[in-house]
């Protein structure tokens, strides 16, 4: 299964002016602790689909909202010449078709 | 301390950034319920440099004064103290003038009898060089370390206030207060701070409810938060009859806009929600227990300041050329790029006062080198950003670069009439002036009063 079609929930913003933070969110709990699990999310793959270096990328997991959120650099600070995205809010989609062993729920 | 009453209340509306109202009955459902203040977050730095560096609003000023006009009347008749905070998006003394301007026509309009207070939270280079000097300011996150020439080519700095100041004004019995930059939190956790209430609960129950309904299910469209604050826990519920809320929703705002859901910081010091427990009472209310508190050694005030940067000017265009798009437009846009700097060259025109932006849409115009797959489809999109030192240079330049786009050679051209479709004409366009964050850092102040000033509407302050 991908991500993209676990998730309820996959949304970036900017957390500051330096950082964009990308939320994972699910549903159910048993797909939440099923991805938990699985261990594909993290911080090494998410380094290499984005192109970063691993001591970039922040992971956490968050029981209480049964989320996932990752932290990257944004590639300029926001709003500055370059920046390709004012609000952080389109970053989310290279972890869309991460590919995760896990049955359908 | 322990707080002298057992249990305050606070009502959140969500923000006025945009200008979003929110349903008048929600407002009124929540009055009913008693709170002790009601509070709005009228700015972000979300949107960017721009308001902050060019002193404008990005909310329009009509829909400003609809929504301050409900508020103040409504908090007038119930006679609730209204706290507007980060006033006209970006909160420098332009902004809080702007906002001021419009309340004093509501007051006159509607005849209303309010002690009014204004915070305003502007930093004189003054005044920041001589913090500078005492080693004072430390960068935050990416940014780099404060040098004299930064607050020099400041255009303005504020900085964001905590909840001292709010409750300053409070004390000195304002009904009304106009803030400048705020930290979010402050302004919802300023009477709690009054109350001597407990601060882990208090910044957390501050931090939930900033942004009004937006933690309600259904989260569509501007509205109103109740939260609860005892000494043990804070209760949250949507006033709207037809909204709920539940456990979940309420933890997950942890996770908006902050770069870990844990800890969270503030002036006074750090919340952190790691035992944080939550619970629903019933299908609109959930209770929090657990969040503790970690007082700072130092209290600091984060500082924003924005520089201008130059003048931008655009150009969009389409490309449908099969033999362009397999390229991505890459060797256009390569040579495009040398003429423009020739032609930067000609006009006399530094290098390094001027840059070129070529976003292309359908290969990785979104997320540049973060891009996994830079694929093109059957056609792209460019969208040529320029800044330069004037409008003028800007415009120059910018039509250097998408007359070249048009006219310029590549390997393999065959469309030799013109390479790309502009949609618009004329082809170039003036943007606006352009601004950059440079002061994103934190500065230790002795008290939390010294970065601002209080200023009484009928003291005859008028600054």
């Amino acid at each position: 299964m991908k991500l993209g079609d676990l998730a309820d929930v996959i949304r970036s913003k900017n957390s500051g002016i330096h950082y964009v933070t990308i939320d994972v969110m699910f549903a159910e709990q048993s797909t939440y602790e099923a991805v938990k699990a699985s261990s594909t999310l993290n911080v090494e793959t998410i380094a290499a689909r984005y192109h970063l270096a691993e001591e970039d990328v922040r992971l956490f997991e968050y029981d209480s909202g049964r989320a996932f959120k990752i932290t990257i650099p944004r590639s300029t600070p926001v709003g500055s010449p370059g920046d390709p995205d004012l609000y952080g809010a389109q970053q989310h989609a290279p972890i869309f078709d991460l590919e995760l062993s896990i049955e359908p729920p | 301390m322990e707080p002298l009453m057992k249990e305050l209340r606070i009502l959140a509306i969500n923000g006025l950034m945009h200008g979003n109202g929110f349903p008048e009955r929600s407002l009124d459902l929540g009055l009913e319920r008693d709170p002790h203040v009601v509070g709005i977050d009228a700015g972000s730095t979300d949107a960017g440099p721009f308001f902050l560096g060019s002193g404008t609003t990005m909310v329009q000023r009509d829909a400003a004064k609809d929504v301050l006009r409900t508020l103040l009347t409504r908090t007038a008749e119930a006679d609730v103290p209204l706290l507007v905070g980060s006033a006209g998006t970006a909160g420098s003394r332009i902004h809080v003038k702007w906002t001021m301007d419009i309340v004093r026509e509501i007051v006159e309009e509607e005849s209303l009898d309010r002690r009014i207070a204004t915070i305003y939270s502007d930093q004189s280079s003054e005044y920041l060089e001589s913090q500078f000097e005492a080693d004072r300011i430390e960068p935050l996150g990416r940014s780099k370390p404060i040098t004299r020439s930064t607050i020099k080519t400041s255009d303005r700095v504020v900085a964001a206030m905590g909840p001292e100041p709010y409750v300053a004004a409070l004390e000195r019995g304002a009904d009304v207060i106009i803030a400048g930059r705020s930290s979010d939190v402050s302004i919802f956790e300023a009477v709690a701070v009054r109350h001597g209430f407990d601060g882990g609960l208090a910044t957390h129950l501050a931090k939930v409810i900033e942004c009004g309904g937006q933690i309600t299910i259904p989260s569509t469209g501007g509205d109103c938060v109740l939260g609860e604050l005892t000494k043990d826990y804070f209760r949250v519920s949507p006033t709207n009859p037809d909204k709920r809320l539940d456990p979940i929703t309420v933890a997950s705002h942890m996770l908006y806009e902050s770069a870990n859901p844990y800890r969270f910081v503030e002036p006074r010091g750090t919340l952190d929600t790691t035992d944080s427990e939550y619970r629903s009472i019933d299908e609109k209310t959930v209770e929090v227990r657990g969040s503790r508190f970690v007082p700072a050694a130092k209290y600091t005030v984060k500082l924003e300041g924005t520089r201008l940067v130059g003048y931008r000017a655009l150009s969009v265009m389409g490309i449908r050329d099969p033999v362009l798009v397999e390229d991505g437009a890459t060797s256009l846009l390569n040579s495009a790029r040398e003429s423009v700097t020739t032609r930067a060259g000609e006009l006399g025109v530094p290098r390094g006062s001027f840059s070129l932006t070529a976003r292309v849409y359908g290969r990785d115009g979104v997320m540049g080198h973060n891009e996994p797959t830079p694929v093109t489809g059957h056609e792209l999109c460019v969208l040529l950003d320029v800044v330069g030192p004037s409008p003028e240079v800007a415009k120059g330049l910018v039509h250097q670069a998408s007359n070249h786009l048009l006219h310029g050679d590549f390997p393999g051209r065959k469309c030799t009439a013109g390479n790309v479709a502009f949609p618009i004409s004329p082809q170039d366009v003036s943007g606006t002036a352009v601004y950059e964050f440079n002061i994103w850092h934190r500065m230790v102040v002795e008290d939390p009063l010294d970065p601002v000033t209080i200023v009484f509407e009928r003291d005859g302050g008028n600054q």
